[in-house]
Formats: C-alpha cells, structure tokens, sequence
C-alpha cells in the first residue's frame, strides 16, 4: 500500500501541471566536413535516427496523427521515448520535434530544433542542436534526485552531445 | 541644486536643467537572465546596457516603479523578492517567500506589491514600504501573469493551468469573477487608457480581448507559434511567439495582425518604451534583447544580456501617474 501511494504521489503532480516555472536550454553546435545536404538527409530522416544517434537502439515505424508524425525511439541504456515530429523543413533544413513526458530520458516538456547551416567552406556544414525543457519535478522544493533541473541537463546534454558527434562520424564517412 | 536656486535662475538656464533633469531620467529596461541570476539594466535611449546586478537564483519577473526608484525582482528558484534601488542599482533587500514566485506586479498607486505563487494558485500581497504580508487571494491553477487595472481598483491573474483569468476585486478583497478565456493564459497587458485587457494564450495561440468592465471576452485574435507575452503601444498590440522567433503586430482598432517580425529566439518578455516609442523583447534562446521601432514595425537593434532573458512582466516603468 505503502508503495503504491508513493506511486500515485508521483503521478498526480505530473497530471496536474503543465510544466513548471523554469525553462532549461541545451545549445550546443558541431562542425562537420560533409555538405548540408548530406546531413540533413539524416537528420529529416526522423524514423531512422539510430543510423547515427548512438544512445538510440531502434526506431519503431512511424505513426501519422492528425497533429503529426509520431516514433517511439529504443535507448540503448533501457527505456523508451514517445517524440512528435512537428516540422521537416528542407529549405530552411530546419527539424522541430518535441518529447511526450513520462519517457526514459527524464525531462519533461522537451522541444528540440535541429538547424543543418553551411559551414566555412563550401562541402562543410554546422549543424546547431537546440532545446527547450523543464525538470520533471513539479511542486515546491525539496526537488527529489534524479528529477531536477542538473539531472535534466545532464541527461538532454549528453544525448545532443553524443548524437551531434556521431552524426559527424557518420556523415563524414565517404 | 535647491528650488531657490533654480528660481533664481535665468528663465533659459532653467530651461536647459529641466532639459537635462529629462535626460537623466531616460527610462531603463530591467531585463532578468534566468541563467545567470542577474537582471540587465539598458539604456533605453542608447540601447545599451548600463550594468547587471546579481539577484536571487533563476529570475524571471519584474515591476518596475517609477515613482519609488525601484526594480522588483521575483527569484523563481531562490524563493524570494529581490528589490532594486534604481538610482544606486543596489540590492537594498532579498524577501524570502514560502513558495516559488513566477508574476509580480504593482497596484496602480505602487503602494502594493503582488507575487503569483506558481505552485501554491495563490496570490500574496505585499505591503511596498514594509515588505509584509498584507493579504491572500486563492485563484486558480499555475498563476502567471499579473496586472493591475488603471482604475486601481482590479488586479488580473492569468490561470495557466485553469484556463482563465482571475479578477481580483481589491476593494471588496476577493475573486469577483473568473473568465474563460483561450487554452493555458500566461502573459497580461493592456491598452494605454487601461480599457482593454490582453491575454495570451499559449496553447491555444490566441489573445483573447478583455473590454472593460472586465466581465467576458469580447475578441479573440489568431497569433503565431506558442505565443508568451503582450506590450500595447498606442495603436497596436506585440505578442512574442516563443517557437515562432518572431512578434506578432496586431492593429489594435481593427484587431487584424498587420504584421509578424522575426525577432531573437525564443522571445518571452516584451514591454512598450513610451518615451522612445519603441518595443523591447527579451530572447530567452539567444540571451540578448530585441528592440522595434513601432513607427514602422522594424527591428533596429540587439542588445546582448546575460543567460536565458526572461523579462517576465512590466520592465519598463510606465510614465510617473
């Protein structure tokens, strides 16, 4: 019984608040010597990310709604994301997607865009990986570990970190 | 110089110090930087910064009053009120708060402080010259923006999560009504003459039109990509479109957009400068601060900040009243 309030406890905040007072950003941007056509191939690419995300372990088949495009991604460490596609813009090589709450990555509200620019030289791209997110902890403090802000940063940072350098990897390939 | 002084004065050099006594009280943009636990003060006639004071951790709101030479900060994650001195752009005090403070606002005699309780769907008023608690007001869920209707007699709180706006009957000191308005209201602003109140309404990318006496919506006007907060000028309405980068112009007569203007990323924070009649824009994604110039809708400046500009209410003193 005990154990199943703790698990309502944790629930109701997550039903009754949108999100919480606090934004958090991930910014982070790469160079890569490979032309922005090819990486936005990857990039737009939204149901094959494991082609060169290393934390993603497999894609499910993409499911088309009314209000988008939507995948469930595999993590290698465990655990599953439910994400929307909400824009593939190939003029601007511009992705948004944003992630449902509740996933194995614990931020809540996650929005992320990724921008696929030209880069010095021509055949060289800079690709810009941007977030917007809250922790997953809705009420006033104390802030359980594991559902505050440094653990969304932690969590959101390394998975841009890893994913931008693997996609140079990959798209640096000849 | 004393008032003596000053009539004894050539009729011209008196003049020229009124003159100079304006230009020294140029209003200043008090922008917080959530990322940095600082609040950016800009020249608003320069356009540029003058100073960043620390404050308390992870600042989002702002009143700012004219009349009292202060700057007051809500410290979302510090739990606490950090109040500026604007002359010696000193911290004079940090109020501790029971709680996690999003919007702030004066009374329209400034003589009151009001802080949203994000958590706690309560609004606290403060007295501004002792700092104590005057009075509680239950409303509904996530208060966001507060504002304080010209008449002095209403304060506006924006439900986020409840869906409308809570009307605050000051005199009568309860919730006196509760109007629906679009999905997840946050940021409140109205006309110059104080007759039209203005919701932003971020799921529902909408403003929803308040006429007064305050008691229902009378228009409700398409806006861009989860849009955040609104600034009247004298003939038009902004709205930040926080995914959209951009400024939604909105007529405010005909109440058609006349125009969208792309702006720093992620915009958030947005007030009208009377005196310069320009708009200001806090970019909480590019951590700098937009200026338009509203004669002609375009953007003439950036201004860098400090991390995560929030600017989260009214930054820009309106004119002394």
């Amino acid at each position: 019984m005990k154990k199943l309030l703790a698990i309502t406890a944790l629930f109701i905040p997550l039903l009754a608040f949108a999100h919480g007072p606090t934004p958090q950003k991930v910014e982070q941007e790469i160079a890569i010597d490979a032309p922005p056509a090819k990486v936005w191939a990857l990039v737009k690419d939204f149901g094959n990310w494991q082609t060169w995300h290393p934390a993603i372990a497999s894609t499910s088949k993409l499911e088309t709604k009314d209000d988008g495009v939507y995948r469930t991604i595999t993590l290698k460490s465990g655990g599953t994301v439910y994400e929307k596609l909400r824009t593939a813009d190939d003029t601007e090589m511009k992705l948004k997607y944003e992630a449902e709450e509740g996933g194995a990555i614990p931020a809540a509200d996650y929005v992320g865009t990724i921008t696929v620019k030209p880069g010095a030289t021509a055949g060289q791209s800079s690709v810009l990986w941007f977030g917007r997110y809250y922790r997953v902890y809705k009420l006033n403090p104390p802030i359980p570990e594991g559902q505050d802000d440094e653990s969304a940063n932690k969590a959101v940072g390394d998975f841009v970190t890893a994913g931008l350098a693997n996609l140079k990897a990959v798209a640096e390939k000849k | 110089m004393t008032h003596l002084e000053l009539i004894l004065l050539p009729p011209i050099l008196f003049a020229q110090i009124l003159l100079a006594q304006n230009a020294l009280a140029a209003p200043e943009a008090y922008i917080t930087n959530q990322g940095s636990d600082s609040v950016s003060v800009i020249d608003v006639a320069q356009h540029q910064v003058v100073t960043a004071i620390a404050v308390g951790k992870a600042p989002a709101g702002v009143a700012v009053s004219e009349r009292q030479h202060r700057a007051y900060i809500s410290n979302v994650e510090g739990q606490s009120i950090s109040v500026i001195d604007t002359e010696t752009r000193k911290v004079t005090k940090e109020i501790a708060l029971a709680g996690a403070p999003l919007g702030i606002a004066l009374s329209y005699d400034e003589n009151k402080l009001f802080v949203a309780y994000w958590y706690d769907d309560k609004i606290v008023e403060l007295d501004a010259a002792s700092y104590q608690i005057l009075r509680e007001f239950k409303v509904g869920k996530s208060p966001s923006g507060l504002l304080a209707s010209l008449d002095g007699h209403y304060l506006f709180v924006a439900n986020r999560d409840s869906n409308d706006v809570a009307v605050v009957d000051l005199r009568k000191g309860e919730v006196s009504n509760r109007i629906v308005v679009g999905e997840h209201p946050f940021g409140l602003a109205q006309s110059l003459d104080g007759s039209q109140l203005y919701v932003v309404n971020v799921h529902a990318e909408t403003l929803s039109i308040i006429a007064a006496p305050y008691t229902a919506v009378t228009d409700t006007i398409k806006v861009g990509a989860h849009p955040y907060c609104a600034a009247a000028s004298k003939d038009s309405i902004y709205v930040t479109n926080t995914e959209g980068d951009s400024v939604s112009v909105i007529n405010a007569a005909s109440h058609q957009v006349t125009s969208t203007i792309k702006v720093g990323s992620v915009p958030e924070g947005i007030a009208y400068a009377a005196a310069t009649n320009q708009i200001y824009v806090a970019s909480w994604g590019d951590d700098n601060v937009s200026v338009i110039d509203a004669s002609n809708n375009k953007l003439i400046a950036q201004i860098a900040t400090g991390a995560q500009s929030r600017a989260f209410g009214q930054f820009i003193a309106a004119a002394p009243h």
